[in-house]
């Protein structure tokens, strides 16, 4: 059930009429947040409701930051590791750029993996052995082979992900849903972000969760991967439920002069934003408790879940945020950008994430929570076919390669045990089915029941929307 | 400052992105910091804000926002100032409790009651939106 969003030009007798005749803060809230559906009102909405039957209710993003490289976990080439050492071939390259990175280079020498690959489950999917959670459950996985971007940089490709334009200023994609489909759940954010710690190498800006031009009520709230993941969730001690409720309404008016005054609606996400601060107070304590979670619960995501602010515990608790419907859960972990000494690089990080993503999988299906819950893991682009740095028998390193790289869709409206896409005998080009980002976040759009074309913003002048003027749906994908 | 968005002071931002976050909510209103710098704000009201309510609501309300009060303004915090004012009176552990919060030490000599409705109003002044953003 979606309901209309009220607007802002809310007139004032309504506003502090109902403020004032003592409905306090349920009033403030149905008035702004628009659980009043039918009223007469004005609406300013995305949607409404969406352009048809969804699959999915809500995103889970796992997001790989610093692009991991499909050479040694997914996308498996013999012919590369039996052209180990010898130069990438320029028919191949066929004078692409590369980053400044690796342009400079005397050779660039083929590095095939040194990592074991093999098949599984019914759909033979081919994962590497750094992944074995992984690779017990491929029979539930959509992979894409055959991902592309346009940009070879960090910062760009991924704002070009999250929001589907390489310059910062546009709406991510969870604001975008947050806009367009409302909320599913009135006591929490509908764009949560969990980032795993101790994990940096590239920074993420919290643009990357950004409402852009869209009001900021739609920004993504970032948890803290600490004990607590949101602080100051307790009021001063001193102050009840009951003073804090009034102090809210008083600050709503005095708010709403101000808005009356200028007319600004950044004036009404703010109080929306403290009328979710309020509500958060009880709803995130309660959402993020996993002490009572049972021994199973850390079989499936491993006893890194116990240990707070890992990619571990972030699944478990995208989990509990997906129970409460939370719409857009985004996941970062960082740490992919294996330029040098990828072996060791790439076995710590699938450590960190491999036994988390399964279990997050096997999870969600426990709970029937699997058939409208999209699951989507990947980065920002892959990594070359050719070594950056010295290569040996035991180490190589990867630079950025946007021309190909490989995802996986799980859940809601997904084909499962699935394989899309090709690339060229040597991993470097694809040849089969290609997929940009713009399709890849048109396809995720239609599986929450919205067109693409037309969850549209008007601002400065044109109507902007996630794709800007490009992605199709790619049909082949959905199940 | 994370929770703000703000950017490093060490590089030049073209242009700062728009932020409000129930985030931001939460340590406006119950970081210790946030409640102290209230409390005191609150006995400068009662101390140098005039003889009345009325003058000392129109003081503090100047102090903060840079400008007059409008009526329809006054007419929000005066009826927040006696509700709290009431509330606390009738449950005076409350407002002990609410004065202890922070380092600074406190002006004694005014009512408990009166601080601590002091502070809310203080609170609600320095979490309006004009107080915060730059509109």
């Amino acid at each position: 059930m979606f309901c209309e969003r009220i607007d802002i030009t809310l007139n004032r007798r309504d506003f502090l009429g109902r403020v004032a005749l003592g409905l306090g803060g349920i009033a403030t809230l149905q008035l702004l947040r628009g659980t009043a559906c039918g009223s007469s009102l004005p609406t300013v909405r995305g949607l409404g409701s969406p352009h048809f039957a969804p699959k999915a209710k809500r995103v889970i993003f796992l997001f790989m930051a610093g692009g991991p490289s499909q050479h040694d976990l997914f996308d498996y080439k013999p012919r590369l590791n039996a052209l180990n050492g010898e130069d990438l071939p320029d028919s191949v390259r066929a004078g692409q750029r590369l980053t400044g990175m690796s342009a400079n280079q005397a050779r660039l020498p083929l590095a095939g993996s040194i990592f074991k690959f093999a098949q599984h489950g019914q759909s033979r999917a081919w994962v590497s052995e750094l992944m074995p959670h992984t690779a017990r459950i491929v029979d539930d996985l959509c992979f894409i082979r055959s991902m592309n971007t346009e940009h070879i940089n960090h910062d760009p490709a991924i704002t070009f992900f999250q929001t589907g334009h390489q310059l910062p200023g546009r709406p991510s994609m969870g604001a975008w849903l947050s806009y367009g489909l409302g909320s599913a759940n009135e006591n929490l954010p509908e764009f949560v972000v969990l980032i795993s710690r101790d994990r940096i190498d590239q920074p993420l800006y919290s643009r990357l969760w950004g409402s852009g031009f869209l009001p900021s009520q739609h920004q993504g709230v970032q948890f803290r991967g600490g004990r607590d993941p949101v602080l100051y969730l307790q009021n001063p001690k001193g102050i009840n439920g009951a003073a804090r409720r009034r102090l809210l309404d008083g600050l709503a008016e005095l708010n709403y002069l101000q808005y009356e005054t200028l007319g600004d609606p950044e004036i009404t996400s703010r109080v929306l934003q403290y009328e979710m601060a309020y509500r958060m107070q009880s709803s995130v304590p309660e959402a993020t408790d996993v002490s009572q979670e049972p021994p199973s619960t850390f079989e499936l995501y491993g006893e890194d879940a116990r240990m707070p602010g890992t990619f571990a515990a972030n699944c478990l608790l995208a989990r509990r945020l997906a129970e409460r419907n939370v719409r857009f859960i985004q996941l970062y972990h960082p740490g992919w950008d294996q330029h040098s000494g990828l072996p060791r690089g790439i076995r710590r990080q699938c450590a960190d994430v491999d036994r988390g993503s399964c279990g997050l999988i096997s999870d969600l299906k426990q709970r029937g929570l699997f058939d409208d819950t999209l699951v989507v893991w990947g980065g920002e682009f892959g990594r070359t076919n050719y070594s950056q740095g010295k290569l040996t028998s035991t180490d190589y390193g990867r630079d950025h390669h946007p021309r190909c790289f490989t995802m996986w869709m799980a859940g809601a409206g997904v084909k499962r045990g699935f394989v899309y896409g090709s690339t060229d005998e040597l991993g470097y080009n694809v040849v089969e089915n290609p997929v940009s980002v713009h399709d890849l976040q048109a396809t995720m759009l239609h599986l929450l029941g919205i067109d693409h074309e037309q969850l549209t913003y008007r601002h400065q002048g044109r109507y902007y929307r996630l794709t800007d003027v490009h992605g199709r749906v790619i049909s082949d994908l959905l199940g | 400052m994370m929770l703000f968005d703000g950017a490093e002071r060490n590089v030049c931002v073209a242009k700062r992105q728009i932020t409000s976050s129930p985030l931001q909510a939460l340590a406006l209103l119950n970081d210790e910091q946030q409640v102290e710098c209230a409390r005191l704000l609150g006995e400068r009201l009662l101390r140098e804000g005039g003889l009345d309510l009325d003058a000392r609501i129109e003081w503090v309300f100047e102090l903060v926002a840079g400008r007059k009060i409008f009526r329809g303004e006054k007419e929000v915090l005066l009826r927040l100032y006696q509700d709290q004012h009431e509330a606390f009176l009738r449950d005076p552990a409350a407002s002990q409790d609410v004065l202890k919060i922070g380092q600074a030490g406190g002006d004694d000599a005014l009512p408990a009651s009166d601080r601590a409705a002091a502070l809310v109003i203080a609170q609600a002044l320095l979490n309006c939106d004009e107080s915060l953003m730059r509109r």
